[in-house]
């Protein structure tokens, strides 16, 4: 197998808050023949802070990453939605020849799905799921340059080359309200909390996000007996019969290990 | 809006215009208010998102940067995603909360413009934000205990809050490009 190398920005919470998205991203992409080299002195990208503060900032902290990207290769992959799309930003405010994607679109790609169909060792067709995309990884299609921005499909690709049982939901790219999480959580429970009970209506196991911060906000707002948040990487790590899953079960606040254990996942 | 004809606010002469600046297109609103529509917060505004485009149309930002749901907006773009004439409506709440902060107007209600600055704070020192620190420093700059102070020990009993901060990472260079900043 050919090894393809890709730059590596994995952005402050995954080296804080989701280490699991961090070790499942890096591990699935080993498994599929992709080096993810970590961008050396990346730096924060801003996030929703920098853009509500300071314009000129914002754009300062992006392009930076960047620019240190450019002397690395020409393609970024970012885990983070928020860190995508304000990378994606500094990419269109600038002059830089570096194309941002995120996780999704490398594995999203008809080569990869491909692989994965051949690679999957335990298909996941007992696992009822719905997809959350969130809103940064497709908004605003100017900057993410998706046409299905209203109706998202490469976490639903990407899922269904492993066989999980997809259940269609309308919330997939409804706001989680992740940004307000620490100063006006009173907001933020009202919003994850009616897509934790939408997942339930729609008949799913288990939330699916491509995000750290979704992942956080909706596994951190629930009442006992909530449904589990899952990365799909975390997932895809599953199905492909990967080693080194266990450590990343007991860091999520809803326990998905019964649901996974039920749908013959784990 | 009571005092929207308030000349003491609104026509403060070092407050950039919002109507006019390019990509953000206000001016090309209809109030078809699509946008409050599509909002996730809209309900928990003082003014919705369309009333906000239209003060800044007006030339009135005077009175929306005194609005306390400029600062509930997420940032999830499905405003400007769904606008039919491609107001950048969240580019124009955008533009009033660098607006309000830099001419130091005092929300009503403070909690989300000190979580920000907190953030840039922890982004200035560190180079990457490091979770327990911006949390300290929110707390400080807020002057409350954080309401999620408790799932937060929940967090960090589940072994997903790092104790240790990262290592500094380009904090010099950094403090360049954030002192370049300021006054714009």
């Amino acid at each position: 197998m050919t090894v393809r190398v890709l730059t590596y920005y994995p952005g402050c919470s995954l080296h804080g808050m989701s280490r699991e998205y961090d070790e499942s991203t890096r591990l699935v992409y080993r498994a599929l023949g992709i080096d993810l080299r970590e961008l050396a002195n990346w730096t924060c990208c801003g996030a929703s802070a920098g853009h509500s503060l300071d314009q000129g900032l914002a754009i300062a902290l992006a392009t930076r990453n960047l620019e240190l990207a450019a002397a690395a290769g020409n393609e970024l992959v970012a885990p983070c939605a928020a860190c995508y799309q304000r990378l994606k930003i500094g990419e269109k405010e600038s002059s830089s020849d570096v194309t941002v994607l995120h996780v999704l679109d490398v594995l999203s790609s008809p080569e990869m799905l491909e692989q994965l169909r051949e690679s999957v060792q335990r298909p996941l067709s007992g696992l009822k799921i719905v997809l959350y995309y969130g809103c940064l990884l497709v908004r605003p299609p100017e900057v993410t340059g998706r046409a299905d921005y209203e109706d998202p499909q490469s976490m639903d690709q990407v899922m269904a080359a492993v066989e999980a049982d997809i259940r269609p939901w309308s919330f997939k790219t409804d706001c989680c309200g992740a940004g307000l999480a620490v100063a006006r959580p009173d907001v933020v429970r009202r919003l994850s909390r009616h897509l934790a009970e939408m997942a339930r209506q729609a008949g799913a196991d288990c939330i699916v996000t491509a995000c750290p911060l979704c992942q956080a906000n909706l596994d951190t707002r629930q009442d006992k007996g909530g449904i589990p948040v899952l990365y799909f990487t975390e997932l895809l790590a599953c199905a492909l019969g990967l080693e080194g899953t266990e450590s990343w079960w007991r860091r999520h606040m809803v326990d998905p290990v019964p649901v996974l254990t039920k749908a013959g996942v784990i | 809006m009571a005092g929207l004809s308030d000349p003491m606010v609104t026509n403060r002469p070092q407050l950039d215009r919002i109507r006019g600046v390019e990509g953000l297109n206000a001016e090309l609103c209809f109030s078809c208010r699509k946008c409050s529509a599509g909002c996730p917060v809209a309900d928990e505004m003082d003014l919705a998102p369309h009333q906000l485009v239209r003060l800044a149309v007006a030339g009135l930002e005077g009175e929306a940067l005194h609005s306390s749901g400029i600062w509930l907006c997420t940032s999830c773009q499905t405003c400007t995603t769904r606008c039919p004439n491609g107001v950048d409506v969240a580019g124009v709440i955008d533009a009033l909360k660098q607006r309000a902060a830099a001419s130091g107007v005092k929300p009503s209600d403070g909690r989300m413009l000190a979580f920000h600055r907190a953030f840039l704070d922890d982004v200035k020192a560190r180079g990457r934000v490091h979770e327990m620190s911006l949390t300290a420093r929110y707390a400080l700059r807020a002057r409350r205990v954080p309401e999620g102070i408790l799932l937060g020990i929940g967090m960090f009993r589940k072994g997903k809050l790092p104790v240790m901060p990262p290592k500094k990472t380009a904090t010099r260079e950094l403090r360049r490009l954030f002192e370049r900043g300021k006054g714009k």
